[in-house]
This record gives structure tokens, sequence and C-alpha cells, in this order.
């Protein structure tokens, strides 16, 4: 294969499909006319070292192929700022939960001095992986975001400068942070609920052996169905906000009928077995005395703080139906969406 | 100052040129290296990582028109400005020249201060 096909063939792999074999022609036919026309002015045939000597004046084959293309980026700078932002977030997360996670190792190492080696080894594996993970995942969203968001084309060139956001929110302004951390947490959830369930809950050494005690029960994983469909319709609803760029009524409906979703699945919880995937048994193997009254107290702190969830959650409800059904735009609960 | 920068700052301010070159440059049809060898002979060397994607993309824009010719066993593709182009020529001409009055009489008031 010829020098000048080989350096084509280069340029051409990082061509999309599309234009490949037009600009692939063109610059063959470019690096041709550059050969003649040094031949001519040297009075020399073309040999090798004068292919080479243009070759590398045409430049290398991915900044000719760079050249060729438009800029592209992952994430745009309209998300650029919450991407920041949740990326700092769901770093803080995975660290505190490590942070955690080791003392909880380290306090059950007890004097030996060999476990608690092992258990801030082990905490710094595990920390590295879920960040890698996690932040991966971060990185996954904000893509999917940036194809589902409005691109430049559909930004209209007549605007009206009236129509920026002052400082007082306005019912139907929309606070993209809310929405873009909602999105991106609803699918953390989706994907850490149904792929890594293996993480929700507490691990530690406990006489040289790595013990794990899961926090939900089964009965919570009989309810993800359920679960996967509300927050799945929590994110078509979150895409839909982006893409309009204000709050309308049908989204507002919408958000709506996610809250009696939201509420009944609550209720389903509340009025069915324990969610909590601890027993008497693991309570007693970490040492708590009492294991069967300290069940359940969590047990009925869970019920307490899903009843408090059930309460906010049908007043924000009664509220959002309110305003609404009134077009009463001035009650104190405007900014909830 | 290092060369960088002012490569960099040249650059820049070539760039932003080479269109108005280049339509101006295409009443009579030319194939990519005999325009790049015309700019170069009338003093404005342009890069043909520049000059290629330019004239592809000024032929997407629709103000330029190219055709591939059969010439000596090679063929060439050839561009030539659109009707949309020589449109858009005279009003870009009478840019430049505004901007290059509007920037001699800076410079020369800036030279004047500095003075």
């Amino acid at each position: 294969m010829k020098l000048i096909d080989r350096y084509i063939a280069q340029v051409g792999r990082y061509l999309p499909q599309k234009s490949r074999t037009d600009i692939e022609k063109e610059i063959r036919s470019t690096l041709e006319d550059m050969l003649e026309d040094r031949s001519a002015e040297s009075g020399k045939p073309v040999d090798d070292e004068l292919v080479v000597q243009i070759l590398k004046e045409f430049g290398h084959p991915l900044k000719v192929a760079l050249s060729y293309m438009p800029q592209r980026s992952l994430i745009g700078p309209q998300l650029y700022p919450y991407f920041i932002m949740v990326m700092k977030f769901t770093l803080l997360i995975v660290l505190a939960i490590a942070l955690v996670r080791m003392s909880i190792g380290i306090v059950q190492a007890g004097a030996s001095i060999d476990a608690i080696v092992h258990s801030i080894v082990e905490g710094f594996l595990s920390l590295g992986g879920t960040a890698i993970s996690s932040l991966g995942n971060v990185v996954l969203v904000f893509g999917i975001l940036e194809w589902a968001l409005p691109n430049v084309k559909e930004i209209p060139l007549e605007w009206d400068p009236r129509s920026l956001p002052d400082e007082t929110p306005k019912p139907e302004h929309l606070n993209m942070r809310d929405v873009v951390s909602r999105i991106v947490f609803t699918l953390a959830a989706i994907l850490i609920f149904n792929f890594y369930p293996q993480i929700l809950g507490m691990g530690f050494i406990k006489q040289g052996q790595w013990i794990f005690i899961p926090l939900l029960s089964e009965n919570f994983f009989r309810y993800m169905p359920w679960f996967n469909l509300l927050w799945g319709v929590e994110v078509i609803h979150g895409i839909i906000l982006l893409r309009q760029g204000r709050w309308q009524p049908a989204t507002r409906w919408f958000s709506i009928l996610i809250d009696i979703l939201e509420i009944g699945m609550l209720y389903m919880i509340v009025k069915g077995l324990s969610v909590v995937g601890l027993t008497a048994s693991t309570l007693q193997s970490v040492g708590i005395e009492n294991a069967a009254s300290m069940l359940n107290l969590i047990n009925a702190c869970v019920t307490l703080g899903l009843t408090i969830a059930i309460i906010v959650n049908t007043v924000q409800l009664v509220v959002k139906i309110y305003r609404l059904a009134t077009g009463n735009r001035k009650l104190s609960l405007l900014t909830i969406p | 100052m290092t060369n960088e920068l002012i490569e960099n700052a040249t650059l820049e301010l070539r760039r932003g040129v080479i269109v108005l070159a280049v339509l101006s440059q295409l009443g009579e049809e030319q194939y990519g290296y005999s325009l790049l060898k015309l700019l170069s002979d009338r003093g404005l060397d342009v890069d043909q990582g520049t000059l290629y994607p330019l004239l592809r993309r000024l032929e997407s824009q629709g103000l330029l028109q190219s055709v591939w010719k059969l010439e000596e066993a090679r063929p060439r593709r050839y561009y030539v400005i659109s009707t949309e182009g020589s449109t858009l020529l005279p009003r870009l001409t009478q840019e430049w020249n505004t901007l290059v009055a509007t920037m001699s009489a800076m410079l020369k008031g800036e030279t004047n201060e500095t003075d």
C-alpha cells in the first residue's frame, strides 16, 4: 500500500462515515496537486522523500480529520454548572458513606491492629470503586440530558429581554437546578436499587470476618416494579420540563399525578410488611442488648418517618391543587413545583 | 511575550478575513490547491487545514458551489461563488472597509496618545 493511501486511510478512520469518501477524495486530489507542484519546482521526480515531506506539511492525520469536524461536547455549557454541582455533591455523599462505613469497621475491629488496617484498606478500595462508578453514572445521566435538551438551533432568534427571569420567583419559572438534580438523583436511585442493591446496608469486620447487614428487607424489593414506574414517570416529567423551559398547567397536573402515586406508594409500604432488613439476631450479632426492643423501636421510627412523609406530601398536594384550581399565585408555598 | 502567544493572536486576527478573501477570489472557478496558491501569491498565506474545511462549510451554507471535474486523469473539486455568495460579498467588503477605517483611526489615536 502506497504511503499516500495509508495516510488517507488513517485520516478516514477519524471522519464521519457520511462525508468520509468525499473528504478522502478531496485530500487525495490536493496531495497529488502538491506533489506535482513541488516536483516541477525542484525539477526532481516524485519520490518517497518528497511524499514524506508533503504529508508532514499537510499535518498529522488526526489533526487533519479534526479540522473537518465541528467541535463536540458530551456536556454543553447549558448543563455544565449543574453537572459540576451534582459531581461535587455525589462525591461528598460517597465520601461520607465511606467514612461512616470505615468508622464502623474500625470500631468493630476493636484493639486488633490488623483488623483496623484491613478496615481502612478495605474502606479506601471500596471508596475508589464506588466513586468511579457513581461519577461515571452522573456523566452518563448528564450525557442523556444534554441529548434531551433543545439544541442551539431550537433557541428562538427573536426574544424579549423583558422575559428574562427577575429575582422574584414566578409560578411558571422553572428552577433548572432543582429539576436537573431531581432527574439525576432519581436515575441514581433507579440504578442503585435495581443494579446495586447489595450496597444498601452496613458492613463491618467482626473477629476478622467481613459482615454485611442489609438495611432493607425483601418486602421492600417487592415494591420495586412500582418504584421503577414512579421514578420512570418522574424522569419523563423532568425531561419534559427541561424541554419546555417553564411550568405549564399540563406539567403541573402531571406533577400532581406523581405526588398521588408517591403518597399511594408510601401508604402501601406503611400498611404492608416491614421494609427494614435488620433482624433481632443481626442486632445481637453486633453486640446490641435487648435486640427485640431495639428492632421494634427501629420499625416504629421508620413507620413514623413514612407517616410524616405522607402528611407532608398530602399537604403539598392540596396546596398545588388549590393553586391550580383557583389560579391563586400568592400562596406562600408557590415555590413547591 | 511568548512567540506562541503572538502567533495565536495573529492567527485569530487573520481568521476573520479568510472568508472575505476566499469569496473575493472565487469569481472564477478554482480547485483547492490552486486557490491556496492564488491566496499565497496575493500575500495571504492560509493553512490548508483551515482552507479546505472552510470551503466545505461555505458550500454547505450556500455561499459557494462545487463540482468535481476530471483533468489530467485526476479528479479535482472546483469551487465558485454562488448567487448568495455574490450577494454577500459586497456587504462584507463594505463592512471590511468600514472596519479598516475605524481601526486605522483607532490605532492612529493610540499611537498619538503613546507619543
